[in-house]
């Protein structure tokens, strides 16, 4: 089966100017690789500055690519002007995370997503109205939302507009920023549970950015560890996390999502170890060389590659 | 509806009785309706509610903190011991630090931009003790070192820009917990860091609780957060503690229906 979206050995440089200084190059995301097939749903997870987002955002074409290649149903899609983009942008749609600062001030949710509508579609006015109004209800509002300003949403129903933004247009492909991870804890599942449906009844494709582990688990099939813009570990079959044999930093992040059992304290258990705060800028040999706990001494040597170690399985450790 | 009264109450270093809270906007409602609640000696007591249910209204009225046109009431408020009624500005400088610290959400927004870390600690100490300005600093020195900073001397010389945000929430531990108070208070400590920080500090805060025997009111929405640190709980909703108890309690056995739907959201 032919991938949706493909990326191929993709890097982005930023540069990064500074007053005095000579113009430093800042390497976000470093020759990564990634298929997705139609209908799956692919978590992406790092820490912050680790260029998930940054990689969420070439794939849109929100970002220019400085080396290789993006491929959407096998056209190159690669640095297109925006002339040439806007067809594609109507199939590949991307809900940001902040939710507050989305929408212009002066709309109503209404115009907001009439104009989204009319400028992707030729359709008239009378066909967008009800477009609008069955869109709204997919995600669980009423109609009397359109005219609402964004001020008057709580947290929660802005995120739901949101994802109606993205959505209205029918797109196939969605890159979702950490749709959740500004929002309370009671509405989290709600928001994750209303995505996880959106996709069975329209036949969505997702890429999940996030940093919590803990969502991941609950609406994705297969997913990727990055780490420093490079991808550690990939694991088609997400029932396997924390099961196989795994990188050590997708490990350190397993131990660190806090427990549901109040009996099962681990974190505040855990034994004194060196502290992993301290990142230093570059390294020589493994970009995780100075935080590994099972580190030797031929990590500071040599770079490794991503290599798969079983079927639908790889992992950039040079110990394993 | 309270925890049982049979601790002793010199264990208690916070013991709020019906804390009303009432903001000066014109609407009528109570922002805190109603708040008892104590924290003891040397534990965690957490206080969880969603967004807008007053939880950190609570901290900022048991730190003074709250607005002159802001309308607080409560028939007890006892920090440490020392009753909190009618007392002056500088009573209430003297027990803030000394007896009563806080550490709030963004880390970067509580340090001041254009001062070092360093300059920050070593006025946070001068305000406190009568040292000189070296002893200050080899006190900050020292205070960093306890938090785990390897390279404190470097720290000490760097602005907060030039730290990560888990550097910075250490830096703000390490500020908050200078004079040695009997109560923390901490609003919300690890929600805007990452989940491998997040660990350090929750481990961080434990760890102070037990060595220096201090009482922590944690406040925070992640359930997952409170089951790993707390050892009594307290859950809020529209302004009103609806149920109490020890953390097994709250997570084995809810009562209220309320509580019940939040352990339902846990993914």
């Amino acid at each position: 089966m032919p991938a949706l979206i493909k990326a191929l050995q993709v890097s982005k440089q930023f540069e990064k100017n500074e007053l005095f200084v000579k113009n430093k190059l800042v390497t976000a995301v470093n020759n990564i690789s990634l298929e997705i097939e139609k209908g799956k749903t692919i978590g992406l997870i790092g820490e912050s500055g680790s260029g998930k987002s940054t990689f969420g955002r070439m794939l849109c074409g929100l970002e220019n690519v400085t080396e290789g290649e993006i491929y959407f149903k096998e056209n190159s899609i690669t640095n297109l002007t925006l002339k040439k983009m806007k067809p594609y942008r109507k199939n590949i749609q991307m809900i940001f995370q902040s939710s507050s600062t989305i929408f212009d001030t002066f709309y109503t949710i209404g115009e907001s997503l009439e104009e989204i509508l009319l400028n992707n579609e030729t359709i008239s006015k009378a066909e967008s109205n009800l477009r609008i109004n069955k869109i709204l209800e997919q995600v669980g509002l009423s109609k009397e939302y359109r005219n609402r300003y964004a001020y008057q949403l709580s947290g929660g129903e802005k995120q739901r507009v949101n994802i109606a933004r993205a959505l209205v247009i029918n797109p196939e492909f969605v890159v979702c920023d950490e749709p959740v991870s500004s929002l309370d804890f009671t509405i989290r599942k709600q928001i994750l549970n209303l995505l996880n449906n959106l996709k069975n009844n329209m036949g969505l494709t997702y890429l999940f950015i996030t940093h919590d582990l803990s969502t991941i688990q609950y609406v994705c099939d297969s997913v990727v560890i990055m780490y420093k813009g490079k991808i550690v570990e990939y694991m088609d079959d997400i029932s396997q996390l924390g099961k196989i044999a795994m990188h050590p930093y997708t490990s350190i992040l397993l131990q660190s999502i806090p427990t549901t059992n109040p009996l099962n304290k681990k974190i505040c258990m855990m034994e004194e170890k060196q502290s992993n705060l301290f990142i230093k800028k570059s390294v020589k040999g493994c970009i995780f060389a100075d935080r590994c706990p099972q580190k030797e001494e031929k990590c500071l040597n040599k770079e490794p590659d991503l290599r798969e170690v079983a079927s639908g399985h790889k992992i950039a450790c040079c110990v394993y | 509806m309270l925890l049982e009264e049979s601790c002793m109450n010199d264990k208690e270093v916070l013991k709020i009785e019906n804390l009303f809270v009432h903001f000066g906007t014109g609407s009528k409602k109570e922002a805190v309706n109603g708040v008892s609640l104590t924290v003891q000696k040397g534990k965690i007591t957490a206080l969880i509610g969603e967004s807008g249910c007053g939880k950190t209204t609570v901290a900022l009225a048991v730190m003074g903190l709250l607005g002159k046109q802001d309308e607080v009431k409560w028939s007890k408020l006892e920090i440490c011991q020392n009753m909190i009624q009618n007392i002056s500005f500088r009573k209430w400088q003297f027990i803030r630090g000394n007896k009563v610290s806080m550490i709030f959400q963004d880390p970067l927004d509580s340090l001041d931009p254009l001062f070092t870390v360093g300059n920050q600690i070593i006025e946070g100490i001068r305000s406190h003790q009568k040292v000189s300005k070296k002893q200050a600093y080899n006190l900050a020195v020292k205070q960093l070192k306890n938090l785990q900073f390897e390279d404190a001397e470097r720290i000490m010389k760097c602005y907060p820009f030039e730290l990560s945000g888990g550097m910075c929430q250490r830096v703000m531990i390490a500020i908050a917990i200078l004079a040695r108070p009997g109560l923390l208070i901490a609003d919300e400590p690890t929600t805007a860091l990452d989940v491998t920080v997040q660990a350090e500090i929750l481990k961080q805060i434990y760890q102070m609780s037990r060595n220096y025997n201090m009482g922590v009111l944690f406040i925070t929405h992640d359930l997952g957060v409170v089951a790993e640190i707390a050892d009594n709980v307290y859950i809020m909703h529209n302004g009103k503690i609806i149920e109490d108890g020890n953390v097994e309690k709250i997570f084995n056995h809810p009562v209220q229906n309320y509580t019940k739907a939040l352990l339902e959201s846990i993914l």
